[in-house]
């Protein structure tokens, strides 16, 4: 019985609350992201190394109230690592940057508080994304001779299919915090930093396949508009 | 105990399922091989990491881990590879079951240069060779039968049970040399050829130090020049005997009358040519560059970008260039002349490379190039290889290819670098085809007596152009 009373009690008075705050906002960001790498190799020679990126994202956010917020959006994100390959004698053979494209699905539940102007904002939640292709760029000996009888190295930037082995299915966990400044009526300038635990690996799941995973960590400024207010 | 419940234990979970992703042994290192399974096990893993045609093979890739689910009981059950209690039959029972699981798996791989070499130590080995297995079969010989040559002793190779296909390796210089224009294959030479097919006389060479590399060069009365070689070997004479060496004057020569303005047409003979340095193609195949042209792109290669079964590299252009080394001794080639190109289904490697080049010529050069024989072999890949040693040059070098593990696993032969043609098509494990209006069939009967069809339809044709 008491919880009974209990639940509607809650399910009258949370509207009021969410009507009194509430309002959504909806924005686009950008910025600087590190590639974080953790993989492994066999073979000799072969050095795997974090990598620089960037990412571009369109966010809607749902304030609840003043303190609870959830956020979604859609971002692309370009993560990347460097690959260096010496031969036996110490000379170059690849030396070159994977850059995987990805498309990717955040949502995420925000903790405010507002100082003045300021919001200040913790949130965490996830994301599931689509590996959409890949670029490789740098140089690699190739199979060709000069005119001296050397092997020359070629430089190339390339845009590369995803091979059967290949995951496509990108998803991960998010941690983030931020700085919003309420420039004016029209919304927010805002400053962000992500931190993306990637839980898919580039490798689908079969025997031996060589797992790659990435966390991110990014930087972005945005901006965020006000649509819909509820009373202040 | 609520809070214990609902927020720490998920949260705790999560971050141990986080901190635990899935992160296969990529190590290279391996313990005593003792059964066949582990045996099998090797083999497996290093196809997994070396192996560069997954695009080609085992659905992408994907189907090798259902090849291990099937086959590793099966190795299981065979136990040692050396067991102190078996009768010497007993052992040669046993290796050979397993000799024949290691052939079914093999036999479907794209790959025109695979072989796989094994040993129980105990005189018992097989050598599995795709390109053989390929021919062998097109002859109409029965798997159980080539499974029986791979593991025969040299009198079992050489038995009229393989007449046929001894036979239709002896289609290459040596034997055109000899057969065709009755000069003694075994002696470099000038010779005099009495007119056959035009040919006054031809300069043979032959170095039995050399992988049995031979040449053979002429020009006839109506100025078609013909030239044959048995492999690509032009680049050790360049690099242990210098420019000046006999083999690389007799490239020389053949440069020199392709450019001359008496020439009416080449035929370039590479049947049985199994392939060998890379670099030959550009000492060869750029005395037929345009004036003013110094390089000719031919294809494109890949390497693999990692241990992922199809984890490629950017694919690379493969290009001839005019090398230094011959100096003076390429002119201008003129278009206008027709190549004729006679292969047949032992070409592999840079031979097949060669007919790249030559279609390079002509689809996107506007060269007169007409293809006649049969089929290529269908190995495009590039491997490095030192047959004196195992070290794992390969793998060191480029991350694939070949690989070893003593003592029962020989070698596994396999390149690290893989090509296609300037249009996108991949001819591995199909070799290049030839038209129909091109294909030949072989006769070693007639070809044994002289009558070369092959190099007869050659000559029509381009005494037809003329």
């Amino acid at each position: 019985m008491i919880r009974k009373l209990f639940t509607i009690l809650v399910a009258l008075i949370l509207p009021v609350c969410l009507y009194s705050s509430s309002g959504w906002l909806i924005g686009v960001e950008g910025g600087y992201s590190y590639s974080l790498i953790n993989t492994s190799t066999g073979w000799s020679g072969t050095y795997i190394d974090n990598g620089h990126g960037f990412d571009a994202a369109a966010i809607a956010e749902y304030r609840v109230n003043d303190y609870f917020s959830v956020t979604g959006g859609i971002r692309y994100i370009m993560k990347s690592s460097g690959y260096y390959k010496e031969n036996s004698s110490g000379a170059m053979v690849d030396d070159y940057i994977k850059m995987h494209h990805m498309l990717e699905f955040p949502l995420t539940l925000r903790l405010s508080a507002e100082i003045g102007d300021f919001r200040l904002y913790a949130g965490a939640g996830g994301y599931v994304g689509v590996r959409l292709f890949d670029v490789h760029a740098g140089y690699s000996e190739s199979l060709t001779f000069n005119s001296n009888g050397n092997k020359i190295y070629e430089g190339y930037y390339e845009h590369l299919s995803i091979g059967e082995s290949g995951n496509l299915f990108d998803a991960g966990i998010i941690a983030e915090a931020g700085v919003m400044y309420r420039l004016n009526e029209l919304g927010y300038l805002y400053g962000s930093f992500r931190y993306q635990f990637g839980l898919t690996s580039l490798e689908k799941d079969y025997r031996l396949a060589a797992h790659t995973y990435f966390s991110n960590l990014s930087f972005d400024v945005g901006f965020m508009f006000n649509i819909q207010r509820g009373e202040e | 105990m609520k809070v214990l419940r609902n927020i720490i234990l998920p949260a705790v979970i999560l971050i141990l399922a986080v901190s635990c992703l899935p992160q296969s042994d990529l190590s290279r290192d391996f313990g005593e091989l003792k059964t066949w399974s582990d045996v099998f096990d090797i083999f497996w893993k290093r196809m997994s990491t070396n192996y560069l045609f997954w695009n080609l093979d085992y659905d992408n890739g994907l189907g090798w881990d259902a090849v291990y689910d099937e086959y590793k009981q099966e190795f299981d059950k065979l136990g040692n590879v050396i067991d102190s209690m078996r009768s010497a039959a007993e052992q040669k029972e046993n290796t050979e079951s397993a000799y024949r699981l290691f052939y079914e798996i093999a036999k479907n791989l794209s790959d025109g240069h695979f072989a796989l070499k094994l040993t129980d130590t105990d005189g018992n080995g097989i050598l599995i060779g795709l390109l053989d297995y390929r021919v062998m079969s097109r002859l109409g010989y029965s798997d159980d039968d080539i499974l029986d040559y791979f593991t025969g002793d040299d009198d079992t190779k050489n038995s009229s049970r393989y007449s046929t296909f001894n036979e239709s390796k002896e289609e290459n210089t040596p034997h055109i040399a000899e057969y065709v224009f009755g000069i003694d294959r075994t002696k470099s030479g000038i010779y005099d050829t009495h007119g056959i097919h035009g040919f006054s006389s031809m300069e043979y060479y032959y170095d039995p130090g050399n992988n049995d590399f031979s040449i053979l060069l002429g020009r006839n009365s109506d100025g078609i020049v013909y030239f044959s070689l048995s492999s690509f070997f032009f680049s050790s004479y360049i690099s242990t005997k210098g420019p000046e060496a006999d083999a690389l004057r007799i490239a020389r020569q053949f440069l020199e009358l392709i450019a001359d303005p008496e020439t009416s047409g080449v035929i370039i003979d590479i049947r049985g040519n199994g392939g060998g340095a890379v670099y030959d193609l550009s000492v060869l195949w750029s005395g037929f560059m345009r004036e003013g042209v110094d390089t000719i792109k031919i294809a494109e290669t890949r390497r693999k970008a990692g241990e992922g079964r199809t984890d490629y590299g950017a694919w690379l252009d493969l290009s001839i260039t005019k090398p230094e080394i011959l100096e003076n001794a390429y002119h201008p080639f003129s278009s206008d002349v027709p190549i004729a190109v006679l292969v047949n289904d032992n070409c592999l490697s840079c031979a097949e490379l060669t007919c790249l080049t030559f279609m390079a010529y002509r689809d996107y050069h506007g060269y007169n190039v007409k293809f006649f024989g049969a089929d290529t072999g269908g190995g495009f890949g590039a491997l490095l290889y030192d047959s004196n040693s195992n070290e794992p040059i390969s793998e060191d070098n480029y991350n694939g290819g070949i690989s070893y593990a003593a003592p029962y696993m020989n070698i596994l032969y396999t390149p690290y670098l893989q090509t296609r043609y300037l249009d996108g098509r991949n001819f591995e494990g199909q070799g290049i085809p030839v038209s129909d209006e091109g294909y030949i069939p072989y006769d070693y009967q007639s070809f044994s007596q002289g009558d070369d069809a092959r190099l007869e339809a050659a000559i029509d044709w381009l005494e037809s152009t003329m």
